[in-house]
Order: C-alpha cells, then sequence, then structure tokens
C-alpha cells in the first residue's frame, strides 16, 4: 500500500529536476570538498540531490512560484555560507528540510506583512491552485509532524518517501548499515504514524496528498532556479533578488552564534591562525607579532553589525519575534549546563535577574518593580521565553544591532553572576582551537598581513618547515599573483586565505617579489601539514634545534611553546635526541608558555614525567574526588630537572609544574604563577549554537599542603628589560629564520642562571654519590 | 537442571581429565603418537614458532593450524618435509645437544617429544601437561623443560632423561607451579636455573626457580600483549616486545596519531634487575618505541636480540619487520609476509628467518645487506574460509589509523588485556571502561558496557571508526569479522582447568548464587542479560551509571572486575565492594560462591 505511493512520489520526484545524480558521496564529504575548493560541481550535486525536497518544502508551505524560489535560493545560499560552521552529518537532508521550513515560515509571515501594506495599492498574484484544501491540510500536517521527529527518524523518511530514495541509497547516504536504516524507517513511520493519527490523519493518505500537490502545475522548481541557485550560493556577487537576500539574512540572524565574547570569524582570520582537519586545509592570517598560536580572541559584535549593514547600506528592518525566541532558547540551555555542571552552581534566579536588569539597562528601560517576583516564577523554557517577550522593548527594536547589543548585555548580566565567568564560542572557533591543539594542519605555512602602503598582501611569517618556506618564500614578500591571478589591489585577507588553502598534496603558484624590489620570484608551494613545535631547543641548527646550553656540563635546554596533542611525541623524540648525545641534565622553560588549556594534554605531559606518582586530585560539584596518578614510564629518567616558571596563567600549565614540584622531580626557578588550578570544561550547545566553557572543578595537588598559585622553590626575577628581551628571544625560536641582522644571541637571563647552578650541583651531587657507592664496593 | 553452557564445560573437563590423570611419566614410544584426525591438506599451515638445527642447516617451523612440524633445509631453501605431530602445536625447541624436538600440542594438552636424526622426526611420546600449553623451553644442560600453559595458569616442569645407550628418553613431569596470571611467552636464562615468564594479555612478568620450583618474583611491566623474549648476546640485558597503552591517552584522533594512547616498543631491561627480587623491574632500563607518528608499527611480538647491539623486532600487526640499533634509536623497516611473529637467528651464517603466520611462509632475511632473500612457501595456499579471514583482519593493524595498533592488541588473542581505555563510548572523556573479553562474545549481545549495541556488527563498526580511528570497513570486512568472534568460546574456567574443584563446594555456591539472586541480571545459560543496571558503580566523573552485566562464563580467568577495573579479585568483588549482596555473607559461604564462579 504504502510502497504504491512511494512509487508515485519517486516518479514525480525524479521529474522535478531531471538531472540525474553525478556522484555517490555522502553530503558531509561532498561538502567538506565544498569548503574546501568551492567546487561547484560538489555543490551542485547537493543542489540537485535534495532540489526536490527543498522545493517540496517551500512549495507546500507557499504555493507560490517566485516566493518559493526565493525560499528555495535563500536555503541553499545559507547552506554555502554556514559550510565551515556547521558539524554536518553525513546526510543534510534534515538540515535542509529545517532550514527551508523556517525559510518558509519567514516568507509567509512576509507575504502577510506585506500584503497588509500593500492591500490597497495593487493586487497580489495568486497563489496556485491546489487540489483542495483538505489537501493543503495534509501537506503542512505531515511537515509539520516531519519537522518534529528526532533526525535519525526524520532522515530515512526524508531521503525514502520525500527524495524516493531506495533504502539501500539512502543508507549509504547516511553511512548506516542497510539493517539500521530499515529499522529506523519503520520506527519513524509507526511514530509519523501515530502522531499523524492523533490529528485525526491517516499516513497513507497524508503521502498520497503529497504526491497530488506534486501533480499540480507549477509544481517542480524550474531549471532557470537551479542554476541561479547554484550560482548565487557560490560567488557573493551574483545577482540575486533582494527578497531572498532578506530571507537569508533573516535565517543567518535566526541561526546566528552569540554574539558575546564571540570568537568571530572575522577575529579569527585577523588575529589567530586558521587551520583545518588534516584533508582540507586553510591558510593563516595575522597581523599578531605575537605568533601564530594564539587563544581565540574575544571579538565584537562587529561582524554582525557588518551582516545586518551591507544590503544597499541600510540597516536591517526589525528582528522578529523569532530573535527573542532563539534568545530564550540560548540562554535556558546556558542556564541548565550552568546549574548542571558548575561546581558551585549560582541560584538560577539571581543569575537570571542580573541577565533581565542588564537587558533593560541597555535598552533604557526602567525594571519593572515586580521583575524579581517574576523571573522567580521561570521554571521552563517555554516560561523563559513569555518573560523575554514581555520584557523586550514593546515598541520593538529598530535593528539587528541594537538586539544584539540587547541580546550582548543578558548574556554579560547573566555570566557575572556565574562564579569564574563562563564564557561562549563559536563551532568555527572551537574547530581551529582543536585543529591547533592536534597540531595537523594542512596548508602552504604561511602567516599573511594586508601592507597599507602598497597596497597588497604580504607573507609575514613562512612556517618553520612548512610548504611555503621549503618553496622560497621569505618573510616579507609580497603576493602578486595566485595561480595565475593578479591580487593587485586585494586587500581582503580572507579572500587571500580561500585562495591559498586546498587538500593536502595540491599545489599553488605564487608570484611574489620582496617590499623595494622590482624583480619577481615565482613559487610552487605543495600543500601539506605544517607542523608548529611546542618544544622548542637552546640555539638553531638548520631545520633542526640544539638543545645545548651548557657543553661542558651537558645540560640540555627545552622550551615548552605550548602544550598540545603532539607535545609528548615531541619530548620523546628529544629525549632519544639526547640520550644519544649522553646530557646529563635537562631545563624545561616554561615561561611565555601559551595554553591550549588542555588538562588532557598536560595530564599527557605531567604522566611521562613522574613515574607511576600522584599527579592531582580533580574534585567537581558531584562525584568523588578523582586521582590521577602517571604511568610507569618516565621520560628522562633518573635526569636532574630544573624548570624555568614565571606568571603563566594557564591551569593546564600550571597542574603541570604543580606536579613536578610535589614530586619532587624538578626543581623550580622563578617567579610565581597566576594560575588557580580551576578547571573548565567546554559543553556543545544545542542547535549548533557553539559552547559555553564553565567551571566545574578545582585540582588539588598531589602534595595537600600546597596550595595555588605555584611558587617556585628558588627564586629568581628578571629586570623588565631582562624580561623583554628573553620573551623576545624566546618569540623569535617560532620564526623560521632569524630577521636580517638579528643574531641568535642569548640574552642575560638570570633565571636561567640560577637554574644551570641548580643542575650542576645535582649532576656533581650524583657523581660523589656514584664514587663513594663505587668506593664501598671496593 | 543443568544449564546447556555448564554441561558444555564439564564434558570438556571430562575429557581434559582422561587425558591428564592416568600417568605423569611416559616413556618412549616406537611409534609417533600422530593423532589420526589431521587436517585436510588445504587447511592453512599458521607457523608461530621457529627453531634452528645443525649449525643452522636446517630450520624446524611449529605449523600450529595443521598440527604439524615443517622442516626447511636452508641451504637450498626448501621445505624439506612436514611431519604431523598432533592437533595445534603452539610452540617447539630443540633440546641443546640437538637430539630431540620438543613441542607442546595446544588441544590435548600434551608435550611431544621427537627424535631428531638430520631433518627426520623419527618416533616420540606424548606427555600430558597442565591444560592449554602454549610455549616451552629448555635448560642449557637439557635435562628439564618448561612448559606454560594458558588457562590453567601453570607451569609444567618436566625431566627429561635417557633410558639407555639407545637414545630412548623419558619425560617426568616433577612440578606444577601455579601462577597469578595467565602465561605466554618465556625464556629460559643461561646458567641461572631461572626461567622468566611473560603475561599472555597484561603485563605481568614472572621470575620462577626452577630448583626451588616456585615463583621467585612477579612484577609489573607498563605494557600489555608481550609476545617476545629475548636475552642479549652478552647476557646483561634482556628485551621484551610488547604494546603499552596510556591510561591518559584516550581513543580521539589526535591522541592516536600522536602516540598518546598505544605506543609499540622494546624495552631493555637490566637482567640483574630482573633476576633480583627486591628491587625495581624497571631500573636502568630503557624503552625503545616502534614506529613514528604516520606509520604505527602495531603488535610487535618475536624479538631477537643480534650481535653487535642490535635488535630484530617483527611488527605482527604491520607485516613488517624492525631493525634497529639499540643505542641510537634509528630503525629499519622491511615489508615480510602476512603476520611476522617468530624470528630465528643463524648468527653464523648471517641470517634470521621470520615465520609468517598468516602468510604460511617464512621470510629470509640478511643480516649483512639488511635485504630479505628468499620467502618460502610452506605449501600451497589454503582455502580460507568467511571467519578465517576475519581471523586475519583481527589482527591487522592497518585498520586503525596509521596502523599503531589492531583489535588483537586489547583483545588479545580475542580475550583481554585486563587494561582500561578510554574509548568514550558514551560520549565523554575521562570515564574510560575495562577491556571485555571476546571470547563467547556472540552469546553475550548487547555489546559495549552500556549495552547500546544490540548488533555485534555496530559494536565492530563503532571499534574500527571510532576507537582504532581507521577507514569505515566495508560490509564484507564486517561480515568476516563477526563470523571469526563467533568462532570464540568462552575461556575455559580456571577450577576445571586446575583440576581441583570441590563439587560440593561448587554446589553449595551455586545455592549461595540462587539465594543471592546473582541470576536476576546474570541470567543462565551466558550469565549476563540484555538490560542495563545501575549497581552503584558509576561513580566518574562524567559517564554512565547502568551498565550492561559481563557474562560469568569464565569469570575466573576476566579480571580485574567492574567496568573501571576496581576490583582486582573476584574475591574482591564481594568483600571490599559489596556487590549486590542481600545479605552479608559467611566465610564459609563466600568461599562456596567463589568455587562456583571459577567453575562457570
Amino acid at each position: 500500500m504504502v510502497n504504491g505511493q512511494k512509487q508515485t512520489v519517486l516518479c514525480h520526484l525524479h521529474k522535478v529536476l531531471g538531472v540525474p545524480e553525478n556522484s555517490d558521496l555522502p553530503d558531509r564529504l561532498l561538502l567538506k570538498h565544498f569548503a574546501a575548493t568551492r567546487d561547484e560541481r560538489a555543490f551542485a550535486t547537493l543542489v540537485r540531490r535534495h532540489g526536490a525536497l527543498v522545493w517540496g518544502v517551500c512549495w507546500r508551505a507557499l504555493r507560490h512560484t517566485e516566493d518559493a524560489e526565493d525560499c528555495f535560493q535563500a536555503t541553499f545560499v545559507v547552506l554555502a555560507r554556514r559550510v565551515g560552521s556547521v558539524r554536518w552529518h553525513e546526510s543534510i537532508a534534515n538540515w535542509l528540510y529545517g532550514v527551508a521550513w523556517r525559510m518558509s515560515a519567514e516568507a509567509k509571515a512576509r507575504r502577510t506583512r506585506r500584503r497588509e501594506r500593500e492591500r490597497q495599492e495593487m493586487v497580489m498574484p495568486e497563489e496556485s491552485p491546489m487540489p483542495d484544501d483538505a489537501t493543503r491540510d495534509l501537506c503542512s500536517a505531515l511537515d509539520e509532524e516531519l519537522r518534529k521527529l528526532p533526525p535519525r527518524y526524520q532522515d530515512p523518511l526524508l531521503l525514502c518517501y520525500l527524495e524516493g530514495r531506495t533504502t539501500d541509497q539512502a543508507a549509504h547516504l547516511l553511512g548506516w548499515s542497510q539493517r539500521t536504516l530499515e529499522r529506523r524507517l519503520a520506527q519513524g513511520r509507526d511514530l509519523l504514524r501515530a502522531r499523524l493519527m492523533r490529528r485525526g490523519l491517516a499516513l497513507s493518505t497524508v503521502l498520497l496528498g503529497v504526491s497530488l500537490v506534486g501533480q499540480t502545475a507549477r509544481a517542480s522548481v524550474r531549471a532557470s532556479c537551479v542554476t541561479s541557485t547554484i550560482e548565487s550560493a557560490i560567488s557573493p556577487t551574483a545577482k540575486v533578488s533582494g527578497a531572498m537576500l532578506a530571507l537569508v539574512d533573516a535565517a543567518t540572524k535566526g541561526m546566528a552564534m552569540t554574539k558575546l565574547k564571540l570568537a568571530s570569524l572575522a577575529a579569527l582570520l585577523l588575529g589567530a591562525m586558521v587551520g583545518s582537519a588534516a584533508l582540507f586545509g586553510m591558510e593563516t592570517a595575522s597581523n599578531d607579532e605575537a605568533g601564530p598560536v594564539r587563544k581565540a580572541a574575544t571579538g565584537t559584535p562587529d561582524l554582525l553589525r557588518q551582516a545586518a549593514l551591507d544590503r544597499d547600506g541600510n540597516d536591517m528592518e526589525k528582528p522578529t519575534e523569532g530573535a527573542v525566541d532563539d534568545l530564550a532558547r540560548r540562554t535556558w540551555a546556558i542556564l541548565e549546563v550552568v546549574e548542571k555542571n558548575h561546581i558551585k552552581p549560582p541560584n538560577r534566579n539571581d543569575v537570571l535577574l542580573n541577565g533581565a536588569r542588564a537587558l533593560l539597562k541597555a535598552a533604557n528601560v526602567d525594571a519593572p518593580e515586580d521583575l524579581a517576583k517574576r523571573v522567580s516564577g521561570v521554571s521552563s523554557e517555554q516560561q523563559l521565553r513569555a518573560l523575554l517577550r514581555d520584557i523586550w522593548p514593546k515598541d520593538g527594536v529598530p535593528t539587528m544591532t541594537a538586539a544584539a547589543k540587547l541580546e550582548n548585555a543578558l548574556l554579560e548580566g547573566l555570566f557575572d553572576s556565574i562564579p569564574g565567568k563562563p564564557y561562549l564560542q563559536t563551532e568555527a572557533a572551537l574547530k581551529i582551537q582543536d585543529q591547533l591543539r592536534a597540531n595537523r594542519y594542512v596548508g602552504t605555512g604561511v602567516q599573511i598581513a594586508v601592507n597599507e602602503k602598497e597596497k597588497l598582501i604580504q607573507i609575514t611569517i613562512p612556517f618553520r618547515r612548512g610548504p611555503a618556506l621549503r618553496a622560497g618564500a621569505l618573510p616579507g614578500d609580497l603576493i602578486l599573483e595566485v595561480d595565475g591571478k593578479s591580487t593587485k589591489g586585494l586587500v581582503n585577507v580572507q579572500t587571500m586565505v580561500q585562495m591559498l588553502r586546498g587538500p593536502e598534496g595540491t599545489s599553488v603558484t605564487m608570484v611574489v617579489r620582496q617590499p623595494g624590489v622590482s624583480e619577481t620570484r615565482t613559487l610552487k608551494v605543495t600543500r601539506g601539514i605544517i607542523p608548529i613545535d611546542s618544544l622548542l631547543g637552546f640555539k638553531r641548527a638548520g631545520e633542526d634545534w640544539d638543545y645545548t646550553v651548557d657543553a661542558e656540563s651537558r645540560i640540555a635546554y627545552v622550551w615548552v611553546s605550548s602544550i598540545k596533542s603532539s607535545t609528548l611525541h615531541e619530548l620523546r623524540q628529544v629525549e632519544r635526541h639526547l640520550q644519544a648525545n649522553g646530557t646529563r641534565a635537562l631545563v624545561l622553560d616554561f615561561r611565555l608558555s601559551k595554553g591550549e588549556g588542555h588538562l588532557h594534554d598536560a595530564a599527557l605531559l605531567a604522566s611521562s614525567l613522574l613515574d607511576g606518582k600522584l599527579m592531582w586530585t580533580a574534585r567537581d560539584a558531584h562525584d568523588a574526588p578523582k586521582a590521577s596518578h602517571a604511568e610507569r614510564d618516565p621520560l628522562f629518567r633518573d635526569l636532574p630537572i630544573a624548570v624555568l616558571v614565571n606568571d603563566i596563567d594557564d591551569n593546564a600549565q600550571g597542574a603541570v609544574l604543580a606536579a613536578l614540584q610535589d614530586n619532587r622531580r624538578a626543581v623550580l626557578v622563578g617567579e610565581p604563577t597566576k594560575t588557580d588550578g580551576a578547571i573548565r570544561r567546554i559543553f556543545r550547545l544545542p542547535n549548533e549554537d557553539g559552547s559555553i566553557t564553565v567551571l566545574t572543578g578545582q585540582l588539588e595537588r598531589a602534595d595537600k599542603t600546597r596550595g595555588w598559585p605555584v611558587v617556585p622553590d628558588r627564586r629568581a626575577e628578571l629586570t623588565k628589560e631582562q624580561r623583554a628581551e628573553v620573551e623576545k628571544w624566546l618569540r623569535d625560536k617560532q620564526l623560521p629564520v632569524l630577521p636580517p641582522g638579528a643574531e641568535d644571541r642569548v640574552p642575560k637571563d638570570p633565571q636561567l642562571t640560577s637554574a644551570l647552578a641548580v643542575l650542576r650541583d645535582a649532576i656533581k651531587k650524583k657523581d660523589s654519590s656514584k664514587g663513594r657507592a663505587e668506593e664501598e664496593r671496593k | 537442571m543443568m544449564p546447556k553452557g555448564v554441561l558444555a564445560c564439564l564434558s570438556l573437563f571430562g575429557l581434559l581429565l582422561t587425558s591428564v590423570a592416568p600417568s605423569r611419566s611416559s616413556t618412549m614410544r616406537s611409534v609417533a603418537g600422530v593423532p589420526s584426525d589431521a587436517p585436510p591438506e588445504r587447511s592453512p599451515y599458521r607457523p608461530v614458532a621457529l627453531a634452528l638445527a645443525d649449525d643452522g642447516k636446517l630450520l624446524f617451523v611449529a605449523n600450529q593450524r595443521r598440527g604439524s612440524v615443517s622442516v626447511i633445509d636452508t641451504v637450498s631453501l626448501k621445505v624439506a618435509s612436514e611431519i604431523p605431530i598432533g592437533r595445534t602445536v603452539s610452540d617447539l625447541v630443540i633440546t641443546p645437544n640437538g637430539k630431540y624436538v620438543l613441542a607442546v600440542d595446544n588441544q590435548p594438552g600434551e608435550l611431544v617429544v621427537l627424535r631428531r636424526q638430520g631433518a627426520r622426526l623419527e618416533a616420540s611420546l606424548r606427555a600430558p601437561v597442565a591444560p592449554f600449553p602454549v610455549s616451552v623451553c629448555v635448560t642449557s644442560d637439557g635435562t628439564r623443560c618448561v612448559v606454560a600453559s594458558r588457562w590453567s595458569r601453570r607451569l609444567t616442569l618436566v625431566d627429561l632423561s635417557p633410558t639407555g645407550p639407545d637414545g630412548g628418553i623419558s619425560a617426568r613431569v616433577v612440578k606444577m607451579i601455579d601462577l597469578d596470571f595467565a602465561p605466554h611467552a618465556q625464556l629460559m636464562i643461561p646458567q641461572s636455573d631461572k626461567v622468566v615468564v611473560a603475561d599472555s594479555f597484561g603485563g605481568r612478568l614472572a621470575v620462577v626457580d626452577l630448583k626451588r620450583g616456585d615463583v621467585e618474583s612477579d612484577r609489573r611491566l607498563p605494557a600489555h600483549n608481550i609476545r617476545g623474549l629475548t636475552i642479549s648476546p652478552d647476557r646483561t640485558r634482556l628485551f621484551v616486545s610488547h604494546q603499552v597503552l596510556n591510561s591518559q591517552g584516550s581513543t580521539g584522533r589526535d591522541d592516536l596519531h600522536w602516540g598518546n594512547l598505544i605506543s609499540n616498543g622494546v624495552r631493555e631491561l637490566k637482567l640483574t634487575s630482573v633476576l633480583d627480587p627486591k628491587v625495581d623491574l624497571l631500573s636502568d632500563s630503557r624503552m625503545h618505541r616502534l614506529g613514528d607518528v604516520g606509520r604505527g608499527a602495531g603488535d610487535p611480538a618475536g624479538v631477537a636480540a643480534l650481535p653487535g647491539g642490535r635488535v630484530l623486532v617483527a611488527l605482527s600487526g604491520v607485516n613488517e619487520i624492525a631493525l634497529g640499533a639499540a643505542a641510537d634509536g634509528a630503525w629499519q623497516r622491511i615489508k615480510v609476509g602476512n603476520r611476522p611473529t617468530a624470528i630465528a637467528v643463524a648468527a653464523e651464517a648471517g641470517r634470521a628467518y621470520v615465520a609468517n603466520t598468516f602468510g604460511d611462509s617464512v621470510s629470509v632475511l640478511d643480516l649483512k645487506t639488511n635485504e630479505l632473500t628468499a620467502e618460502i612457501s610452506l605449501g600451497p595456499p589454503a582455502k580460507l574460509s568467511v571467519a578465517d579471514r576475519g581471523e586475519l583482519l583481527f589482527h591487522d593493524a592497518r585498520l586503525s589509523h596509521d596502523g599503531w595498533f589492531s583489535c588483537h592488541s586489547c583483545h588479545t588473542d580475542g580475550h583481554s588485556n585486563g587494561l582500561l581505555v578510554d574509548t568514550r563510548g558514551d560520549g565523554f572523556h575521562g570515564a574510560p571502561k575495562r577491556v571485555l573479553t571476546l571470547l563467547g562474545t556472540k552469546d553475550t549481545g548487547p555489546w559495549a558496557w552500556n549495552g547500546r549495541f544490540s548488533e555485534l556488527e555496530l559494536q565492530i563498526r563503532k571499534s574500527v571508526e571510532t576507537t582504532m580511528q581507521g577507514k569505515k570497513p566495508t560490509a564484507g570486512q564486517v561480515e568476516e569479522l563477526v563470523a571469526y568472534l563467533q568462532t570464540l568460546a568462552p575461556a575455559p574456567a580456571l577450577g576445571r582447568t586446575r583440576e581441583n574443584m570441590d563439587k560440593t563446594a561448587v554446589r553449595r555456591g551455586q545455592e549461595v548464587f540462587g539465594r543471592q539472586q546473582c541470576g536476576k541480571c546474570h541470567i543462565t545459560p551466558s550469565y549476563t542479560s540484555p538490560k542495563t543496571y545501575d549497581v552503584g558503580t558509576g561513580d566518574e566523573s562524567a559517564g554512565d551509571t547502568l551498565f550492561n552485566p559481563p557474562s560469568l562464563r569464565a569469570v575466573s580467568q576476566a579480571g580485574p572486575y567492574f567496568h573501571d577495573g576496581r576490583a582486582t579479585t573476584l574475591k574482591e568483588v564481594f568483600t571490599r565492594h559489596r556487590h549486590q549482596l542481600k545479605s552479608p555473607l559467611e566465610r564459609e559461604e563466600l568461599e562456596e560462591l567463589l568455587a562456583f564462579l571459577e567453575s562457570l
């Protein structure tokens, strides 16, 4: 029975686009490929693959060709824009379905408003005729119920019933086994059937209704629409209708990432390294001299404001109620995460009240007297939504910018009253952070910035052991051409990043010249993994390091510039190298060490030095304290270690230092840290709203008599000038080659001197005790 | 009514009993005791052990699956003969005088002694040893041999004495030594009456004194899957090939990629530290890491120490051997046949032989040029069943990201290394779970600690894709792995393999089991149930509190216990953790309950 209708739907759907699919790659891979290469074919395949589904939703909701086409286009434009910021599932059918549905709802609302304005002036074009009202109801019932199903049921239903795929095609696209697909399809069908039943509808009737809609005139998307959709999604400059843009903006706004402490895409591109997973890489762009590794910057909502402004220079129209609802949803999710996980969860009412007050203050509205009472009555997302709608300025918020400000105020207010102030990060920022941590980026290995004087983009640093450096790139090189295209006048760093990035193994040709020189050079750069060492030595030795700081006493020096996933591996390499050289003692310099902030990586590092000892105990709000013990497989066994330390504030680094000190594995030399042993965890927010980082626990030191910060065993301080010189010397280690004229000269460094004295003593002691033991044996 | 599983176990036990009970001493018989049900011609060879004789002119190969010994003429590089000697031959050595080949036959549980004349193995005697023997070694004077038996966790000390001038020999079991772990590799320390015995699964390393016949020390290496033991030519260092599972690592892509979770290596121990029970086993030791980022060296197996400080290791998971100088840590890797496991070195000839267990061949390495000179096939290629192909995959480290490890790495020989791994099966960091045995797994669904997978197939897919971070397995591969896992029977219970079961205690223990309502969750015959329960053990900072009860079949072989291994012994489950006791256990009741559990 159902099968028969499925056939009908299937026939209809094949008619819709008339273009056979040319690839059977899962959506996720196509998107990944598209994100990396902007390959039009990948995107076109997706449009063709899911076009019928998206068109169906839009058409059923609007029954108006132009409006449906706007929604259709807008859905895919949003897809193209968000391609890098969403964690995609194997199939994007349900994502598209959801976006198209919201888009249609928005278009419908706009149409109603527009009609009200235009009522007297003109006659609106008629909706296309539907077979009858009953069918219309059937369609909207189906879409409404389908939309509410969890993705694991929605996906198979969309693919098999609305896109007309066979079960094995669907299983392939979703990356499931046939059995799983069939089971979920059956379960989903039962769920849907039950839900429709409640509305007094039979599933078979509804599916029949949907297929009937498909048979009406103008029910299929026009080929021209498909083509222009692909064009407008791929090229930002393509001509598109204003209505569609408005829809895109509304949708982007609805899904907008949190604007507070927003590590916005712009901030990242300008301030931090942009990496990507091993397969497809990005380039990095930086105006920052401190080097490529930097915490995701705290941004301002500028990007958002820009987005709101850039259509014809007009500020966006009034935000819809949807914006308030989104805010309520996000706020509620934040409150839940904090309450469940915070080490000392603050009173929810107090937090909310603080947020509400901040919002009202930002809106220049006096807080109603009963605000506290109303806040205390909020115990569900619905109630929060009602409250926010209630206190949201009655005469409306004039612009998107203003709305964003209110939202920021609310979230700031919330966070100010939560101990250890949480912060939000976007999906994109999280991803980049992960990649930095993982030390596996693919790219050409350059840091770029705009050279204002020359109006060109300039390579500030070609990374050590990076492909560009290997190809002959020099610091300061101005980029004149990329793959035969002139980049004259191009001062948008982001565009250049897009031009340079690509998958591992592919190459890019650049024409460059040094400033003030007319001679140009052509570089052919093959993109590859750019290892960014976290451990650096004392002096440069070609592409490698010379670790020797004291040749006579055979003492080696390692700067722990950061701790990331590769650090343990790097330390093992260093050990092998030092063992072969007969090293007798080691200085580990943690000064200026930048944290990626992961306790996990810190634990791996500490564990590799401590031979089974207790490292620390973690306490949180809910569970028994959890003691972490080192593995019994230490590096540098029996080698005396001195650690240089100053006012670093990363708690992961602090944990390593404390564990080394408490187990007397190393002598700490220098100044106290600024670490406080707080453990923060990252929680993903629902609906791809990025993440929130919350204070969840506290590290207790192995030596219970000691607390935070970590105080060195031996104090040694630097003067302001010495410190500046030492920091410059350390930072310069990250440069692939020293700037012309600069020498790898070791600055005056009383902290290092003190550490070396400690180690020479330790070596002496070892020798004399060894001598004594030998004498005793004699 | 007796549950089916117990019946099956009992009958197995009966069989073992008859084979071991009649006589502890055998004398030479004139006819080789070849079982009549020799495997069909086309079955795989599965060479697992090598021994050289006559100054390296002859190489003897133990073929596990065919129950035979192949003899290779190393001059012509041809197989001279294949002699069936039993059912499943797991190891072989040649006595120092070269006159006898000693082999162990796993299934009937026997030591097989063969008199050798050149390439001919003439006659044999078969002496029953502790059930499930896996390895054999012989003292330097050839008067004694030691057989290590896995599931009975025992060493059998056998005296070998000549019975007359005609070359006859008798084998007399003089002692059984109980171990606290299931043994596998062993190494006789020359001129010392001491044998070093390594764990089959985890990282235990025991030293047994043969004169006194006791365990002198039983210590732990930070290691698992120990597959090779050898001594340096100057007899000062012991080399142990194994894997290391870092308890701080997790199965995320990054940790796997950078070798933070699993690393493969050879640990060089000081022999004096090994032999002195009072010192730290690891003092003055060195770890030589094999493989590198981008090129893992999964499942190191046989190891040989060459003159001049070089070390040769078989990398069984990636079908390579690694040859390096221990001093500088630089390793050269050479491709050999499928699953290289055992190594034999003919130092004078400057050659090493490598047994390719799944390749049914022996590779010949020239130690001067460091090049392979030949690969000797043991016979025509076998026809592999679906399960056989699954077995190949199970041991293939190339299934994982960069070849760091295989299924076998943690589920060693289908069992468990007993360690905890943070596979984030519940979506959280920081709640590592104990690796479960796969022996008997077909009857113990659903899978995963939280019982998340209703189909074995799904668990396999998840393990390959997320735990091993490998490529998505094909449907065919998954089918093969499932077929292989379905051939794995539960391990035999310790109470039965040790043959010291008090039947009355077992019966009473079963009553205690009933009274305490253990059977509510651990339902016979698989002693598990498809549901998950909160038994008050889920207290970690993240993760699950509801667990699927592990099967109690062979629970005596499965420790440590609970999802996080918090109980080291079965006894502790009740004494320290009072696991779901309805009423306090009297001392006697506890002993009876343990006897019952050890019989399962």
